[in-house]
């Protein structure tokens, strides 16, 4: 019996200092990120349920009526084989013919090297980087998609994957590409950060946010985080989490003097953009905070 | 229990002769059980907390999909709604079984080597070599089986590397540690009579290793390998990297599959809503798998007292 109320005891005080030390850690300010979709995160915050939203695509014409979009990166993916494939360029239909098994060997490729079977390289369900490369050529249906030999849940288990297999294909994160593979152009152009910029790579899409225009004055928290999206430090969160950033030479986020009334902000949107904005949000949160 | 009964009523009677000594010594007594009170109720709560978190959250999941549908559905693709473990099932039960057959021969003749017939300088070698083996990390071995069994069985068998065989491989020789020290202690608990009096009988050293030590030693190598089975099958790691993680069941030892643990692995980091669930109803059923193994090892070691 004493045995049993101390083993209760013990436990009722384990979680009292758990508890206790959650409830120390909130922070002054904060910017909540969630998910959802793109879709979504352009009705949030057009009806200011969020105020912010974040999409994985372009917003335009319809979608864009009476929300400021701003793209803070833009999502590169490169399509990659074994070094020793010479195969120079592809189109995004041979790639949509290749990933649901209309293509099946590298002799049908134009200009390929590697012989026999081609070798599917894929990611896991659930990746951003497999979402956007399915979007960007056109698939929308998964359950066409041809048997893969191998899905890695990283890029580098990919990239080790590709580069120890010559009859290899698969897709990265253009931040992410290295020697050890070699990158395929699309429709002519190379998979560079400049092309992506410019809009001449195929396989490309924007990270957007939206949010109302005059929500831009009557919330100074928003327009802080803006300042902060648009400075050195996004520039290089962004670059390390493999994005391409316009904003090489941008100038550093100082945290205003009157620090901002609104004490918290919420966005949602696209799950692609979600971890990066998390990121993004935690290092403006720490800045502010400290 | 008894003991710590006169140990009580000892001082009970002791206490008004020399309080002060007493008293240390009973505060210190019941200060030291504290500890080991709490320590045990961690141990004993971790566990339970675990096995609830894992029930509550996966049985109404598993009741969403439908019981039939996931454990014996064969199509496992959550873009579009599908989550049928039953493919994953079959690739973890052929990549655990392959794995035996490449382990369990190779492991059980180390272990009699070790066992009989190795001289001692170079048993001083093998053993910490085994030991070694068994702490090397997983991921390692996921590393070594990407760039050295992937490649290997693509250019010796054809296919695309990432497969069964790969699989079956690298798991077979991460197994190897568990049988050989297992199966060396049981051989080794053989008493020495039952060797020597079948030698004197007129066998040969192998007969009488293979014959009266082996089946007399039965109840600890069939341990031994029960619990390399359970290694296989809930490792995760080093087949996630080889396996090859395409949700169907193979036609051939050259085709990919995609183990439980592998499933979990590869999409639990992007996974929301009820894909996030089916993964963790995934949990459960490896979980599943495991006690029952544990179950049937622990009926082993009963049978043997």
């Amino acid at each position: 019996m004493k045995k049993a109320l101390l083993a209760i005891l013990s436990l009722v005080m384990a979680c009292g200092i758990g508890f206790a030390a959650v409830g120390c850690a909130g922070d002054e300010y904060a910017v909540n990120v969630a998910g959802g979709g793109s879709g979504e995160g352009i009705a949030n915050a057009k009806s200011g349920t969020s105020d912010m939203g974040m999409a994985s695509k372009k917003v335009e014409g319809e979608d864009a009526e009476g929300i400021e979009v701003y793209a803070i990166c833009q999502d590169g993916i490169a399509v990659v084989v074994h070094p020793s494939n010479e195969l120079d360029n592809l189109t995004t239909a041979q790639l949509k013919q290749i990933y649901t098994g209309e293509i099946t060997t590298w002799d049908q490729v134009a200009g390929a090297t590697a012989t026999g079977n081609i070798a599917i390289g894929h990611r896991e369900s659930g990746s951003g980087t497999r979402d956007a490369f399915l979007e960007l050529i056109e698939i929308e249906d998964t359950t066409t998609l041809a048997d893969a030999a191998n899905t890695a849940n990283t890029t580098g288990a990919m990239m080790t994957y590709v580069a120890g297999n010559p009859a290899a294909i698969g897709y990265i994160s253009l931040g992410s590409l290295d020697d050890t593979v070699s990158a395929v152009k699309i429709g002519g152009v190379e998979a560079t950060a400049d092309n992506v910029l410019d809009g001449s790579y195929a396989l490309a899409r924007p990270f957007n946010v939206m949010y109302k225009a005059e929500n831009m004055t009557s919330n100074d928290l928003l327009a802080d985080f803006f300042t902060f999206l648009k400075s050195s430090q996004a520039h290089d969160i962004i670059v390390k989490e493999g994005y391409v950033s316009g904003l090489s030479g941008a100038p550093e986020y100082k945290v205003p003097e009157t620090l901002p009334e609104t004490k918290e902000l919420d966005i949602s949107g696209s799950t692609s953009v979600q971890p990066l904005m998390a990121k993004l949000a935690e290092a403006y949160c720490n800045l502010l905070n400290a | 229990m008894k003991e710590e009964k006169t140990i009580r009523e000892g001082e009970a009677a002791g206490a008004a002769v020399i309080p002060a000594v007493n008293k240390k010594a009973l505060i210190r007594e019941w200060g030291m059980k504290a500890v080991f009170i709490v320590a045990a109720a961690i141990f004993v709560v971790v566990v339970a907390v675990i096995c609830i978190y894992l029930f509550a959250r996966a049985v109404p999941t598993i009741g969403e999909i439908g019981f039939v549908e996931f454990v014996f559905g064969g199509t496992w693709n959550p873009d579009v709604g599908y989550y049928g473990v039953g493919s994953l099932i079959v690739g973890t039960s052929y990549a655990t079984a392959c794995a035996l057959v490449v382990g369990v021969p190779i492991g059980l003749l180390v272990a009699v080597f070790m066992a009989f017939y190795c001289p001692k300088w170079l048993y001083k070698i093998m053993k910490p070599v085994v030991n070694i083996l068994a702490g090397i990390p997983s991921i390692v071995y996921g590393y070594f089986g990407l760039v050295v069994i992937v490649p290997f069985v693509r250019e010796t068998f054809g296919g695309g590397g990432t497969s069964l065989l790969a699989t079956a491989i690298v798991l077979g020789i991460m197994i190897l540690p568990t049988i050989i020290s297992i199966s060396e202690n049981a051989l080794r608990a053989v008493p020495k009579s039952y060797f020597e009096g079948a030698v004197a009988l007129g066998a040969t050293k192998e007969r009488a290793i293979f014959r009266t030590v082996f089946p007399a030693a039965m109840s600890g190598i069939v341990t031994s390998v029960i619990l390399a089975l359970g290694r296989a099958f809930g490792e995760t790691a080093a087949v996630v990297l080889i396996c090859g993680n395409l949700a169907k069941i193979p036609d051939s030892l050259l085709d990919p599959i995609r183990t439980l643990s592998s499933n979990i692995a590869t999409e639990l980091g992007y996974s929301t809503g009820l894909h996030r669930e089916a993964l963790i109803a995934c949990a459960v059923v490896l979980f599943v798998f495991i006690l029952l193994i544990t179950v049937i090892v622990m009926l082993l070691r009963r049978k043997k007292r």
